[in-house]
């Protein structure tokens, strides 16, 4: 939001996020891939989008299965409406078997839903049913706004700790990184939950100097984007 | 800060990603809240054709405009939507699907084109075919159904075909057991990935006297070419190889399989899969003038007739032609319009300075006039884009869109190019632009048309000083949202207070009125106000925290008269220290239990001590008197005063400390002080007040 420009400070020091200097990446489907890809330990590799709608439906969003070997693959659907049919559980768990048998290392599936930040309790619940129903061993992830470690509700939070194996909080929004992202990550120290930073390739970052002591920090990912995308 | 974005997602649903390929990217959506919108964010689009809107949206709001498509009526049992949104919200508005099941199994042309994906529906067709066959013994039927069940592909490998269907074929004797024991056979090496004996089973049944075999076969032999022409096509992420050449004479005769099919079978049931399938062949040999070709013909029909919905071809074009597509490649005026609108994308501010390429020139454009012939409007209107948005003359807007503000209903094209008159009238200042927007009301009857007018109307009447208009009984701007951001921004104490108490205006919007009022009167000076605003509060009104004002509950009212929530320092109910305040408005403990009660209700950089910037609604300077409420100004001048008792100096010095715990950044609002200070505090608090409860309790400052 525009109204962060004007009311909050943005680091003087902030630099650019260069890929080469992480090694987990978001690939967005659009998105090409690029050679730093070869030194990542984690791709989050975007499945499907589930679409609102009568029928709610889960549409592909990869031309082809993938076949990834080497680094660990989070599956990621983008999610748009919480209201599953059984049909698209099935789906979802079909092509986690897919991806598997393809030969990649899945280790878990990341949900990416725009949860507000008052209805966390909500999202949780789905999530806790999704948990049971995926195959032990796999994980599960979600995407997080940075606004939940400001003023998550406490017990929303809390509920997600007890179900999510990690968040990846974006600090960006379109292809802009939030102006006033420092300020909403100094309460990061609220957030119960194992947690990563979503940079945005080539968008500004500089690191709030208590990241890297907070105990549940658990790195970055890096959202790669297309180098001529306007 | 933080809680104006909270707000600002409540009051539109907001989305966070999504994957068109111009469109790429994740948002956490806060709009914009103004008519303009030269980039592209994903939370700012509009019902009018707009470089800033997604690609997608443009698209089905041209499919929309399409003689006979009905999708795009509004519905009045429905909310009004906002004046801003994302593409899900409108694609889920406009686009109903083609019918209620669709099968998802079928759709090749975007997703996966795997051989494996009509593994399921292909089992029951199967069925099917095998129950209407009539001189076919039970006893193969029965084997039949149990081979066809037994096949279980690997999708991922291509390996050896599964021998059950061989096994089949011996324990046939009839020649219609025989036929289908030979589809099963194809089938099982399509599944495997052995297209050339697929190729071979599936010729053999193209004259077969089964009608479903001959039929499936045709297309079967088909989906094989295709298949054979995705082998090496993609890369290990499953993205499309940049260095994977395909095969010309495999595509050739996989679009001539098709095509066959296509002929053969002009209402057959695979023929909206085939067509698909063929796009998805022009797609992997990089033939963009015959993909945009296909798409121009599916833009013409409805979604019945082209088994696709307006949404999905809208997604299908954008991830597939759109990424590559030139204007050399196609005459079709609602693909280039698409193209030239994102070619006419420009810096929304100086953080998106390097956000676009060159913008299409007047002469590039011009050069596409022919193909425009027959749609002169649309061609019009983008000539006044370009001078609007990339070479910022809104007087040649008024010169290629003449007014026509009255209309029984706007297209949305005619919405578009009105709309973009209206946007140049208010550029140049004219005097008639409010009476422009009024005009164009009644006509505004489709979805998301209203709200945008609504919005012109706010942003008019706040920056020429009449907010009144807004809030009168008649006023024609009604959408919640517009209204309340007003409200809470730029309103006046007179205004707050007369919404607060006008029982005809919205339940929402009156405690909206109420909170913002109550919350200034305690905080930038008219204390004795809060005594008399404070009873208006319902009995019983919720105190939870206040994680935003405009979002579908009701504001937490109660905060304000509750006795729960109210410190560490001994403070009596708020009203009773807003009374102290407007008695003495130097009076350090009421001073002090302001902070505190506004420390303990977490209202520390709460969305009502901030503004949007001033190209946006509420973006003017505030008419209610006073500034931002800062608890460290607060503590600062109690530090700074020589008449402050002792125990709310050495309250305020431990509280002033705090505001940059543990992370060494202000909480506190204000312009904050530098860490030599917090140091000088930390030592005041423990030198000069050694005794006090809040000396002995901290052990550090940051």
């Amino acid at each position: 939001m525009s109204a962060l420009a004007l009311t909050c400070s943005v680091p003087a020091r902030a630099i650019p996020v260069v890929a080469d200097r992480y090694d987990a990446f978001w690939l967005w489907a659009g998105v090409r891939p690029q050679p730093v890809l070869k030194q990542a330990r984690q791709i989050y590799l975007l499945q499907g989008e589930v679409v609102a709608g009568d029928p709610v439906r889960l549409i592909a969003q990869r031309p082809a299965i993938p076949h990834i070997t080497g680094p660990e693959v989070w599956m990621v659907v983008r999610v748009q409406t919480l209201r599953w049919t059984p049909h698209i559980y099935d789906q979802l768990l079909a092509q986690l078997t897919r991806w598997q048998a393809a030969g990649n290392h899945v280790v878990g599936i990341q949900i990416d839903f725009d949860a507000h930040t008052r209805h966390l309790a909500d999202y949780a619940a789905f999530l806790g049913d999704l948990r049971h129903r995926l195959p032990g061993g796999c994980k599960l992830g979600i995407t997080g706004l940075l606004d939940w470690s400001a003023n998550g509700d406490p017990m929303g939070l809390d509920a997600l700790a007890g179900i999510v194996d990690e968040v990846v909080l974006q600090i960006y929004q379109g292809h802009h990184v939030i102006p006033g992202y420092a300020d909403y990550l100094r309460r990061l120290d609220r957030l119960p939950i194992p947690f990563r930073i979503g940079l945005l390739q080539g968008g500004d970052w500089l690191p709030p100097p208590a990241l890297v002591t907070n105990p549940r920090f658990r790195g970055y990912v890096v959202f790669l984007t297309n180098p001529d995308m306007p | 800060m933080s809680r104006l974005c909270a707000l600002i997602l409540m009051s539109l649903a907001c989305l966070a990603w999504h994957t068109p390929a111009k469109a790429s990217g994740d948002f956490g959506c806060t709009p914009s809240w103004k008519l303009a919108h030269g980039n592209l964010t994903g939370c700012d689009n509009m019902a009018m054709l707009s470089p800033g809107n997604d690609t997608r949206i443009n698209l089905l709001l041209l499919i929309a405009d399409t003689p006979g498509n009905t999708s795009a009526l509004a519905d009045p049992k429905r909310p009004a939507p906002d004046a801003l949104f994302e593409w899900s919200t409108l694609a889920n508005r406009l686009s109903p699907l083609p019918d209620k099941t669709p099968s998802n199994d079928s759709s090749y042309a975007d997703g996966e084109g795997s051989r494996c994906l009509s593994n399921m529906s292909g089992t029951a067709d199967f069925e099917a075919a095998l129950t209407a066959a009539s001189k076919l013994p039970d006893n193969e039927r029965a084997i039949l159904v149990g081979t066809r069940r037994g096949l279980k592909p690997d999708c991922a490998h291509d390996g050896k075909a599964d021998p059950s269907a061989a096994k089949a074929v011996a324990q046939m004797k009839s020649a219609t057991g025989r036929a289908f024991a030979g589809y099963l056979l194809g089938a099982a090496a399509f599944y495997s990935g052995d297209y050339d004996s697929a190729a071979g089973q599936f010729a053999a049944l193209r004259n077969s006297n089964q009608a479903w075999l001959k039929e499936t076969a045709r297309y079967m032999l088909a989906r094989v070419e295709v298949n054979r022409l995705q082998l090496g096509a993609f890369d290990e992420y499953g993205a499309l190889s940049p260095t994977a050449k395909s095969d010309q004479k495999i595509s050739a005769g996989a679009e001539a399989a098709l095509q066959d099919y296509l002929k053969v079978y002009p209402h057959g049931r695979y023929f909206v899969s085939a067509r698909g399938l063929l796009r998805r062949v022009y797609w992997l040999s990089g033939d963009r003038q015959k993909l945009a070709a296909a798409y121009a013909a599916l833009l013409a029909q409805s979604p019945a007739s082209r088994g696709l919905a307006d949404d999905a071809l809208a997604q299908e074009i954008d991830s597939k032609l759109l990424p590559k597509m030139t204007a050399d490649d196609t005459t079709n005026p609602t693909l280039l319009a698409v193209l030239d609108l994102v070619a006419m994308r420009m810096p929304d501010g100086v953080a998106d300075k390097d956000c676009c390429g060159e913008p299409l020139t007047l002469a590039n454009l011009e050069m596409q006039r022919h193909a425009f012939a027959s749609s002169p409007a649309l061609f019009d209107y983008l000539l006044a884009v370009q001078a609007f948005y990339v070479t910022r003359q809104p007087r040649d807007v008024l010169r290629l869109i003449p007014d026509h503000a009255a209309q029984g209903s706007f297209a949305y094209l005619d919405y578009s190019r009105q709309m973009l008159r209206g946007m140049a009238l208010e550029a140049m200042a004219d005097r008639n632009a409010r009476g422009f927007w009024l005009q164009m009301i009644p006509g505004a009857r489709r979805p998301f048309q209203r709200p945008a007018i609504e919005l012109a109307l706010g942003l008019h009447d706040e920056r020429t000083h009449a907010l009144d208009k807004i809030f009168t009984s008649q006023s024609v701007v009604q959408t919640p949202a517009i209204r309340e951001i007003l409200l809470t921004n730029v309103a006046d104490a007179r205004l707050l207070r007369q919404q607060a108490n006008d029982t005809s205006s919205p339940a929402h919007e009156r405690a909206v009125a109420l909170f913002t009022l109550l919350y200034k009167d305690a905080t930038r000076g008219p204390y004795a106000d809060f005594g008399r605003d404070v009873a208006l509060v319902p009995a019983g009104a919720s105190s939870d925290p206040a994680y935003g004002l405009l979002g579908d509950n009701d504001p937490p009212l109660g905060i304000f008269t509750q006795t729960k929530t109210l410190g560490d320092y001994g403070c009596p109910a708020l009203k009773d220290s807003e009374a102290r305040l407007a008695r003495n408005p130097r009076d350090g403990k009421a001073i002090l239990c302001l902070a505190d009660f506004m420390r303990a209700n977490g209202f520390d950089d709460f969305s009502l001590d901030t503004q949007p910037p001033k190209d946006q609604l509420g973006g003017t300077p505030s008419l209610f008197p006073g500034s931002a409420y800062s608890r460290l100004e607060a503590y600062r001048g109690i530090i700074a005063d020589p008449k402050a008792a002792a125990s709310d100096k050495a309250y305020a010095l431990y509280r002033a400390i705090n505001c940059y715990a543990p992370s060494k950044v202000n909480a506190c609002g204000g312009p904050g002080v530098a860490v030599a200070q917090r140091k000088a505090w930390f030592q005041k608090l423990k030198a000069a007040y050694p005794q006090s409860n809040w000396a002995q309790t901290l052990e550090y400052y940051w």
